[in-house]
């Protein structure tokens, strides 16, 4: 069996020095701790999701990876460095596609390049335009655009300023499955083929199953990592294979507890494994 | 659109006037009113009129623009002069521009600059308040892709915050030229050497209901081409660009 459960690494015992890392942070918003005690490291070139239910702090790790937010306590690490605030290194994808609507499609692709020499930029973004299957759209306004497309332009975009981190906060989670299934293959096919380090906010197992190389299971109340388990299983997978059903389903045992804790508190809503 | 139901409502109301009033020998006619028009434009009258209100609206609405622009860019960037001079800009906006005229002889007596001041605080507010909720009003998610794509402070600005409130400086721009047009209006009835507020009075002095009711037609046809086809046709592009309905 190629799955194996394990407990969190801890960073500074590796000789690798992590892409990102998180040690020992905690983060509040008022009375609510939305993270607490969290370390994690991330590998350069991996795939790791954070997984978890609705409010279980997995958007507030994003932020403070991203630098929107600042630890209260411990400390977030790019390259062995501290984060000081957001940059074009750690690339964001929001949950909404978030382009610019007074722009066209292929002017939102271009939006981090720079402008200047224009033929260099016209043709990196046509280049863009054709990876992420929007050739025939450059000209259109983002609200011309179906949702998938919206968020395949945000990707070209992101992928745009050539980022060595992707932080992606459920960027997936409104659209319909067969567009999500096919953003699933079109973001894969794009990671496997440009090596970039990503992290993946979602609440989804099948996604999470998918498409890391590693899940970090959260729980909720306070926001912490429970386990994280490594995804040994080659790319692309089937779903129909009993590792991977295998996968799902000590991922589902994993986070019982946890569903039941989130049922108790807001009924059956929220949550879907 | 609010003024442009009010045009409709004051042209729907200057017709039925007319049709009226035209059974009458003594009052105002459509021919009449054409024949003082043709006139009043061969003379050069109501060109030399058009003129003068024109360049007093160009300079008491630019003038409005900067400093309703600077005080809605200094409330959207500095808290406490929001609190300050918020509440202050929402409530003098509703004040209809007419209430200065007093202020306005008070302070610098019958004049150029009385006309002009009344022009100023009847638009600048709105001009004020159209900035800084605009500029307030960005997405947090769009200032978001600004920061993780890395922009300097000034490319925030300039490549997220304005595009983003764009819509809504306009809208105010728009509702501070026409409180100024107004005012302006009321400015020159009161005091002006030439202007059609002056033409108007100059109507009513001598008894010419025909003179009158061209002038209000001249007044209505500026204030409607400005708001329709300058305002209009840029906040229709903006608007459409966005994909939002213009209203």
């Amino acid at each position: 069996m190629s799955v194996a459960l394990q407990p969190p690494p801890v960073s500074s015992t590796k000789a690798e020095i992590p892409r990102l890392a998180l040690a020992g942070v905690s983060k509040s918003f008022g009375a609510l701790t939305a993270v607490k005690d969290v370390s994690l490291s991330i590998r350069r070139g991996e795939f790791l999701s954070l997984l978890g239910p609705s409010g279980c702090g997995k958007t507030t790790i994003l932020n403070l990876l991203a630098g929107f937010e600042t630890p209260d306590t411990g400390r977030v690490l790019m390259d062995g460095r501290p984060v000081q605030g957001a940059g074009p290194d750690r690339l964001v994808i929001f949950q909404e596609p978030a382009l610019l609507p007074w722009l066209t499609v292929a002017e939102n692709i271009g939006f981090g390049l720079p402008q200047k020499p224009r033929e260099l930029h016209d043709e990196t973004v046509r280049l863009l335009l054709r990876l992420v299957h929007l050739d025939k759209f450059g000209h259109l306004r983002p609200h011309e655009l179906s949702g998938g497309m919206k968020q395949r332009a945000a990707l070209a975009r992101a992928l745009a300023v050539d980022p060595q981190v992707l932080l992606m906060d459920e960027p997936f989670a409104s659209l319909d499955p067969q567009t999500r299934e096919l953003l699933h293959h079109d973001l894969q096919r794009l990671w496997l083929g440009l090596h970039k380090t990503v992290v993946f906010v979602t609440h989804s197992v099948e996604e999470a199953v998918r498409l890391s190389d590693r899940i970090a299971i959260m729980a909720t109340q306070p926001g912490r990592i429970r386990r994280v388990l490594d995804v040994d299983l080659p790319h692309p997978r089937d779903f129909n294979s009993p590792e991977v059903a295998e996968l799902r389903a000590a991922i589902r045992e994993e986070m019982q507890d946890e569903l039941a804790k989130l049922a108790r508190r807001e009924g059956d809503e929220g949550w879907r494994p | 659109m609010k003024t442009k139901h009010r045009s409709l409502a004051l042209a729907i109301f200057a017709a039925s006037v007319l049709a009226a009033a035209s059974a009458e020998a003594d009052s105002p006619s459509p021919a009449g009113i054409a024949r003082n028009l043709a006139h009043g434009f061969a003379s050069g009258d109501y060109l030399r009129a058009l003129g003068a209100s024109a360049l007093r609206i160009a300079a008491g609405f630019t003038l409005a623009a900067l400093l309703g622009g600077a005080l809605g860019i200094l409330q959207a960037a500095f808290t406490p002069v929001r609190r300050l001079c918020g509440p202050l800009t929402t409530g003098v906006q509703a004040l209809p521009a007419v209430c200065w005229l007093p202020v306005a002889l008070l302070w610098f007596g019958r004049g150029e600059s009385a006309v002009l001041f009344c022009v100023v605080v009847g638009s600048l507010f709105a001009v004020a308040l159209g900035v800084r909720d605009g500029l307030a009003q960005v997405p947090p998610l769009l200032r978001r892709v600004g920061q993780t794509f890395g922009l300097s402070r000034w490319s925030q600005i300039t490549r997220i915050t304005i595009p983003a409130a764009l819509p809504a400086i306009l809208a105010g721009l728009k509702q501070g030229w026409s409180f100024g047009w107004r005012a302006l209006m009321a400015g020159e009835l009161i005091y002006a050497t030439a202007g059609l507020g002056r033409s108007l009075t100059a109507g009513r002095e001598a008894g010419d209901a025909n003179q009158v009711f061209a002038v209000m037609l001249l007044i209505l046809f500026l204030g409607v081409a400005v708001d329709r086809l300058g305002f209009g046709l840029i906040e229709k592009r903006v608007l459409a660009k966005r994909g939002l309905a213009s209203a």
